[in-house]
């Protein structure tokens, strides 16, 4: 059930970056306030509601933290709560830190989400074209990991029989014996890939991917919703400033344009998810 | 000749330059994507002139075989909490095939093991303090292999280096401008960490430099790279 991830690399590569962009960029807490339940839906639909609510609950304590810290470090503001060794403890500040802990928190949960939905083959796809040697040296040890943790485990099971050494220099033996096979073997990884002829011409990608309808729906949709989302910001009306006075300027329709194709850019994924969820089990009802 | 000197200048000032001007300058205002977007850009440089150079495919297979090893010694030491063997290959393929080398294994390493670990926009800079362990390691290849001095100097600093830049990145998100007093504090509260990632590097490089080089040399002079 991750219908999202079905879109091409490049147009979900498009999609985070608008989304990061704004929730990293933007310190109004209304925006990220959408990013956030937005983030939160998307993961209640890759994992399931209970995990995500229980890595939610986890972060608390950092949110917290982070809040409480900002006035210790900055003394800014125009009303102080109270003072610490002559420093001003201000309300500003510590809304302030609120709003960096909130923007932290869907930072972290928006990455949690292309953790799922970016893995390393989309990757390869989007930058195999720009950097054809690196994303092969990129797919060449994402192969060789499981291969050498796999002979490790098999080193170390015959290693532990033998002899009882101290575990650090148990590891550190086998991961020497490692070490000398995996040199081994990469000559004749290397020769045979020469033997093929690489390095005599250009270095191909394969990719399951193709640009169909869909994508380009999306892809406008997106486009539309970011500009629309950034006509207010760059226009200043969504403007909030901190120091020394917290001025919140919400000024006319612009604004709630821009609040609303936020939402929709946020919540567009998770509803995406449920829609395609729904339809599957649609179709199997019917059989 | 110079064009290289150059261009190693300007990777090695420019960046944190524009990193720490601007959040001096502009201190209301956030930086922490600003810098996470230089540090993209730090890496760069390496990036194509790796790209744009004749390399073997021998050379290519050893540097993918190098950032598959520490990737899979961070898995392989989790029994043993903080021993990480990551620093320490960096450091040896820097060493025996040049900085260029041990900076695509360190920032290589950084991007796949976060695969597992997990990703986030701590990504660049790990990417970058690891490639930039490797690149110093690299241009002091030949001390280091002769003097062992500099050999415990360079692990211990290797540590160091690597939570200056880890620690940098922690005050610019937590603050979103270059907060003096906080990037103090986190050093602080980061240091006895940091002494145990040095020792463990120290631990790994005086085990591991030995043999690995052995095999290392033997290789290079067996199958000419």
């Amino acid at each position: 059930m991750k219908a999202f991830s079905n879109f091409h690399p490049v147009v979900i590569f498009i999609y985070f970056i608008a989304v990061f962009s704004v929730s990293m960029f933007i310190q109004n807490p209304v925006y990220l306030f959408i990013s956030m339940t937005g983030s939160f839906l998307f993961l209640c639909v890759l994992n399931t509601i209970k995990t995500t609510i229980i890595s939610f609950l986890k972060y608390i304590p950092f949110t917290v933290l982070i809040t409480i810290l900002n006035p210790l470090f900055s003394h800014n503001g125009a009303t102080p709560l109270f003072f610490i060794n002559d420093n001003a403890f201000t309300l500003e500040a510590l809304i302030y830190g609120s709003v960096l802990a909130l923007m932290i928190l869907c930072v972290i949960f928006w990455f949690k989400c292309f953790n799922i939905i970016f893995n390393s083959e989309k990757i390869l796809f989007l930058f195999g074209k720009i950097s054809p040697k690196i994303s092969l040296i990129f797919s060449m040890a994402l192969h060789f990991i499981p291969n050498f943790s796999k002979y490790f485990n098999e080193v170390l099971s015959v290693q532990k029989k033998m002899k009882s050494n101290s575990k650090l220099k148990l590891y550190i033996n086998c991961f020497s014996a490692v070490i000398t096979h995996s040199f081994e073997t990469s000559v004749d990884t290397a020769d045979s890939m020469s033997a093929r002829g690489h390095s005599t011409g250009k270095v191909t990608n394969f990719g399951r991917f193709r640009f169909k309808t869909n994508d380009f729906i999306l892809l406008i949709s997106i486009i539309t919703l970011i500009i629309l989302t950034y006509i207010a910001i760059v226009a200043d009306n969504t403007k909030v400033v901190y120091y020394p006075v917290i001025i919140f300027s919400n000024s006319g329709i612009s604004a709630f344009i821009s609040y609303i194709s936020f939402a929709v850019l946020c919540f567009l994924p998770g509803i995406y998810e449920i829609k395609e969820d729904l339809k599957w089990k649609y179709s199997i009802s019917k059989i | 000749m110079l064009n290289k000197i150059i261009r190693y200048i300007f990777i090695l000032c420019a960046v944190p330059v524009i990193i720490l001007t601007g959040s001096f300058l502009f201190p209301e205002k956030s930086y922490a994507v600003i810098s996470v977007l230089l540090v993209i850009f730090a890496c760069i440089p390496f990036f194509i002139s790796f790209e744009n150079k004749k390399t073997s495919t021998r050379t290519l297979v050893i540097i993918a075989i190098m950032t598959a090893l520490s990737v899979a010694g961070r898995f392989i030491f989790s029994p043993i909490p903080f021993f990480k063997p990551v620093t320490a290959l960096v450091i040896i393929t820097a060493v025996y095939f040049g900085s260029e080398a041990g900076f695509l294994t360190g920032a290589l390493s950084a991007v796949i093991s976060n695969f597992y670990f997990g990703q986030g926009p701590w990504t660049p800079f790990q990417m970058f303090a690891w490639g930039i362990v490797g690149f110093i390691a690299g241009l002091l290849s030949s001390q280091i292999l002769k003097n062992k001095i500099i050999m415990i100097l360079y692990s211990l600093l290797s540590g160091v280096i690597y939570s200056f830049v880890m620690d940098i990145w922690t005050t610019l998100w937590s603050d979103g401008y270059f907060n003096l007093t906080r990037f103090l504090a986190s050093s602080v509260t980061s240091a006895p960490i940091t002494a145990i990632y040095s020792i463990s590097n120290l631990i790994f490089l005086l085990i591991l430099l030995k043999p690995i080089g052995k095999k290392l040399d033997r290789f290079k002079i067996k199958y000419g790279i």
